[in-house]
Order: C-alpha cells, then sequence, then structure tokens
C-alpha cells in the first residue's frame, strides 16, 4: 500500500497574496516551519488564469468577480490598483440589524496601525476614533499607494530560512479525522493532476486563498459525508458582498475642499478626497455608509447649461470654481440570498466551478442617491460647490468592484457565524480563514488595509498559540 | 326631478374617445415636470431626504430655488451666443464641403465615457 506523504509543518498558509502575506509576516522571524502553497505559478498562465471563472447571474457579470481573484504568486496584489481606507466604528457595531463584528474598533486599531507600514503608511495615520464624530460630513480620503504594494518576488518571502514555498499547488477540499475536530488531509492537485497529503494534528493551516476562493475550498462535496469539510456552519458561500460602485455626478467645486485632508491627523502620502455621512446622521436617516469622492473632471468643452451654473456661482461667492467628477463607493447589505453554490462542472484544477448570485437592493442605491443629494446640498449651503445628481447612472449603471465578502464570516457564535473571533472556523482546532471572506460588514472601502490588519492579528495569534503549545 | 336620459351614438362615441387620447398624450408635455427635475417635490418631501430651500433644475443640478430664474436667464444668453457662434463659423465655412457633425454627447453619455475611463485605470 502506497505510503501517505504528509504536508510537514508548524503552519500552512494557503495562498501568497494580502491575506496571506501579513499572516507570514508575523511568523518570519520564529522557528516555526511555514509551508505555503500557492495554486498559481510565479507568472500568471493561462491555465491558472482559467481557475477563477464563474457563472455570474445578478448585476455583477463580464468575468466581475475573477477582477481581483488572480491565480499567481502575489495573487490579488499583482492586479490591483492601490486604493483603501480603514472601516470606522459605525462598520463593526451591528447597527440597524446588520450583524456585528466579534472584534471592537479599538481592537482593530491596533492591527490598522501595525499594518499602515505594508500599506506604505505611518502607523500614526491608522488614529480611527477620530472619525467619531457628530458631523454631518466628515472628510474621509483614501490613501493611494503609488506604486501599490504587490507581492511579486517570492524571494523575498523565502530569504527565511523557515518558509518553503510550493507553487501550482491548487488545494481542492480538506478532510477531517473521526472526531470532526481536526483538519487531517488535503486534496490538491498540481497541472491537473490530483494528489493526496496528510496533515498532522498540531500543524495550523490558514486559508488565505480570495474572498470566493475561501468558501470555494469549504464547499467541495467531501467523499464520505454529506456535509463538505469546513461547512459545518451551513453558512459557507452566504451573504455575499461587494461594493458597488457609480459615478454620481459632477460638478464646480472650489479647489481648496480637495487641496489636503482637512483632518488634522491625516497625513497620507498620496490621497484621494472622499466625504462620508457622519455616524450620527447615519443612523438617524437609516443610511448605510457610502463613500463620494472627488476628481478633477478631464479637460472639455463645456455646454451653455454648465457655463451658466459655472459663472452664476463664480459669481455669488466670488471664488473660482473647476469641474470635478463625484464616484461613490458604498456599503452593499448582507443578504443570504446573494451566495455563491458551486457547480457540477469542475475547473482544470479539479475544484468544482462557482454559480455567483449578487443583487444590488434597493436600499444599497438609495443610500447612495441620498448619500449624494446630501453631500450637494452641503457643497451648496456651505459655498463649496455645486453639483449634478445623475439619477441614470446612479439607478441603471451603478456597478463595483470585486471585493467579495461575507460568505465564511466571522461571529460571536457559530449559530451565525463560520469563524471565531479569532478567525478559527468554528468546527475545527486547526483550521483558520484570512480575507475578506471573514467580513461581516464590508463599509464602503476597499478592504486591503482591513484584509492586511486581520492577517497580522492572525499571525500574532498564531505565534502566541504555538508558543503555548510548545 | 326631470329625468336625462343620454346617449351617444357610434360617431360621438369614436369623437369622444378620439378626444380623451388625444388630452391624455398633450397634458403631460403642457404642464407636467421636465424628467430630471424631481425635486420640485423633493423640497416638500418629508423624512430623511428633505432639503429646505433647494430644487433641481434641468440637467440634474442641485442649486438654490432662488437661484433658478438668473440661471436660466444666463443659460439663455449663453445658448444665444454659441449659436451665434456656430453660425458664424458655418457661414466662413460655407464654401467648404459639408461635413456631417457629432451629435452632441449627454450628461448619460459623458457619464459613461467617464465609467469606461475609471475602469480602464482599474
Amino acid at each position: 500500500m502506497a505510503q501517505t506523504q504528509f504536508f510537514d509543518a508548524d503552519i500552512i498558509v494557503i495562498g501568497t497574496s494580502i491575506a496571506a502575506q501579513p499572516v507570514i509576516e508575523q511568523l518570519r522571524n520564529t522557528n516555526l516551519r511555514i509551508l505555503v502553497l500557492e495554486g498559481g505559478d510565479l507568472q500568471r498562465t493561462e491555465f491558472a488564469d482559467s481557475l477563477t471563472f464563474s457563472d455570474e447571474r445578478g448585476h455583477y457579470v463580464n468575468h466581475h468577480w475573477g477582477g481581483h481573484w488572480s491565480r499567481v504568486y502575489g495573487g490579488a496584489s499583482r492586479i490591483w490598483n492601490g486604493f483603501s481606507a480603514p472601516l470606522e466604528k459605525w462598520d463593526l457595531i451591528g447597527i440597524d440589524g446588520r450583524p456585528k463584528w466579534p472584534i471592537s474598533i479599538d481592537e482593530l486599531e491596533k492591527w490598522y496601525r501595525l499594518a499602515a507600514p505594508v500599506m506604505g503608511e505611518d502607523p500614526s495615520v491608522a488614529n480611527l476614533v477620530k472619525y467619531d464624530t457628530a458631523k454631518l460630513f466628515v472628510d474621509r480620503p483614501y490613501i493611494i499607494m503609488d506604486p501599490p504594494l504587490s507581492y511579486s518576488d517570492p524571494k523575498l518571502l523565502t530569504k527565511s530560512k523557515n518558509i518553503e514555498l510550493r507553487v501550482k499547488h491548487n488545494v481542492i477540499k480538506f478532510t477531517a479525522d473521526d472526531s470532526g475536530s481536526f483538519i487531517n488531509g488535503i486534496w490538491y492537485s498540481v497541472d491537473g493532476k490530483v494528489q493526496f497529503a496528510g496533515i498532522k494534528k498540531n500543524t495550523r493551516i490558514v486559508l488565505g486563498a480570495g474572498g470566493l476562493g475561501n468558501a470555494q475550498i469549504l464547499l467541495q462535496p467531501a467523499d464520505n459525508r454529506q456535509i463538505p469539510v469546513g461547512n459545518e456552519s451551513g453558512l459557507v458561500g452566504k451573504t455575499l458582498m461587494a461594493h458597488p460602485h457609480v459615478p454620481t455626478g459632477e460638478g464646480f467645486v472650489d479647489p481648496r475642499v480637495v487641496a489636503k485632508p482637512t483632518w488634522a491627523q491625516v497625513k497620507y502620502r498620496k490621497w484621494l478626497p472622499a466625504y462620508i455621512v457622519g455616524a450620527d446622521y447615519k443612523t438617524k436617516l437609516n443610511l448605510l455608509n457610502a463613500s463620494i469622492s472627488l476628481s478633477l473632471a478631464a479637460v472639455r468643452e463645456i455646454s451653455p447649461n454648465e457655463a451658466a451654473v459655472k459663472e452664476y456661482y463664480e459669481k455669488k461667492w466670488g471664488k473660482k470654481l473647476e469641474l470635478h467628477t463625484f464616484y461613490a463607493r458604498t456599503e452593499q447589505l448582507p443578504n443570504p440570498e446573494n451566495r455563491i453554490e458551486i457547480t457540477a462542472e469542475k475547473n482544470a484544477a479539479g475544484l468544482h466551478k462557482l454559480v455567483t448570485y449578487c443583487v444590488f437592493g434597493a436600499r444599497d442605491m438609495m443610500s447612495i442617491d441620498t448619500t449624494a443629494r446630501m453631500l450637494a446640498d452641503y457643497f451648496l449651503k456651505n459655498k463649496l460647490g455645486v453639483t449634478t445628481i445623475d439619477n441614470d447612472s446612479i439607478y441603471l449603471n451603478t456597478w463595483g468592484w470585486a471585493h467579495p465578502s461575507g460568505i465564511t464570516r466571522f461571529g460571536s457564535s457559530p449559530k451565525d457565524s463560520v469563524c471565531d473571533s479569532n478567525a478559527r472556523v468554528w468546527s475545527y482546532q486547526n483550521l483558520y480563514i484570512n480575507g475578506s471572506s471573514l467580513f461581516p460588514t464590508v463599509g464602503y472601502a476597499n478592504p486591503t488595509w482591513a484584509i492586511a490588519a486581520l492577517g497580522m492579528r492572525l499571525g500574532d495569534h498564531l505565534k502566541q498559540e504555538m508558543k503555548k503549545a510548545a | 326631478m326631470r329625468n336625462i336620459s343620454f346617449t351617444l351614438n357610434r360617431r360621438q362615441v369614436i369623437k369622444f374617445s378620439a378626444g380623451t387620447l388625444l388630452a391624455t398624450l398633450v397634458s403631460p408635455a403642457v404642464f407636467g415636470q421636465p424628467a430630471k427635475s424631481p425635486a420640485a417635490s423633493s423640497a416638500t418631501v418629508q423624512g430623511a431626504s428633505k432639503v429646505d430651500g433647494v430644487v433641481s433644475y434641468n440637467a440634474g443640478w442641485v442649486i438654490n430655488l432662488e437661484d433658478k430664474a438668473p440661471l436660466l436667464e444666463i443659460e439663455a444668453r449663453k445658448t444665444k451666443e454659441q449659436e451665434e457662434l456656430a453660425k458664424q463659423k458655418s457661414g466662413k465655412a460655407s464654401d467648404a464641403p459639408a461635413q456631417v457633425k457629432d451629435k452632441p454627447k449627454s450628461l448619460t453619455d459623458k457619464m459613461q465615457d467617464f465609467v469606461s475611463k475609471i475602469k480602464a485605470y482599474f
């Protein structure tokens, strides 16, 4: 009988993108043996690119979900654009029936600070509690990393002697021991050839295979049991969320509004100006969290209608105004009908492919509209600018950016979450997850900084756990 | 009380129906609000998005109510200036071969162009 091979390591990390690398970074200078499994190769290949296609239903289509899902060393970090912002307290506290995060903003802020250098910023910029303000509008710019964070050089990983990297290792699914408490094996494929490796009980596994990839693995059917390994909660794949995006209009704005971040503590190196509604007003008005950013519009000929508005308000306010475009990025409410499921068809690596269902709700779109109108009113009343609201754009042309979230969410109870507050899958002592799939709510911001913060937190937790175990 | 009976012959029924249909088609165009100025009502809507004193006039601008009239005057002036400029240009080019003019882009078209640029940037 052939002997079962084992992945003999203290910690196995699956993935090499932003969800995985901060975890590894925390474990680098320890004597723990780290095995990193990456499904892609060092550069993109047609084979690996083919693995991220899904059958897409709803508002996010045209290979939308594959837009930030890349099977290559470095994953999505090789193709993202460098925008991010932290979540705020209001996103985490369970307002208006949304699920509550199992950690507080104070705890998350600590990890945002530690992850700030990962994002190219000084830790002092992650001063989140200052945003908890009663103002109607709060300026809350995005950071722009230029160039964006990109994990493209594997030598930076493997220069540490305790880290081994294996590329082209696509994890398909896990197996569990008889007690159902430990993961004891991994089915995986290399160039489509399916193989199995055993896992020892004291090996910890971190799944950082992407916002969709994490759930895809935990939904794969098990050979000898009805429930897939990892989906004992029945919640894997449910409450899929992303971030609706849409231009809301244009406007003539006082250039000083966008000259620099006005929040005193923020000293971002490069930023995109943006505004959000203050927490008290969001609660009173039953709004979702939406951010409106401003960019200088491309130089173009303006119509008599536009010229009239510019001339009139420049004269009335005694200041020069410049044409800007307003762009909304908004929270999407968690809805269990928005979900992923697996299909009968398998991809080239041997995993069942995905079908995604994700639809904007009325509140998602009304929040964009209301926030845009409130900002227009705010600018007008404070002589900061005069803007348009483009109804068709908001209601007919909303699209989004692929930040798949929520489908392996963490929480305080196994009844309504897949993972506990340490991102450990409730049913298993040795299986952890990192990535936007953990988020019970998504806020409006590009999730990279939050993913990096949670990754550093998880890495630190594992370090402490392994010390105790030793 | 005198009983009144009222009957219509077929020709009168057709005339009445046509008249009703015509009135239904004409009255919104004459009396209705422009498609992109919903906020004549928004100033009086109760609840979350009430924006006192602000109205959206044509092309979706959010402006002060008292500014609407002078804005429309300036726009009319600028439209006239643009037309006169176009006439002057077409007068100078009257000997040149006729050229097809591009249809001016609507705000929605401009937004779609901008979205395409943003998508390319991402």
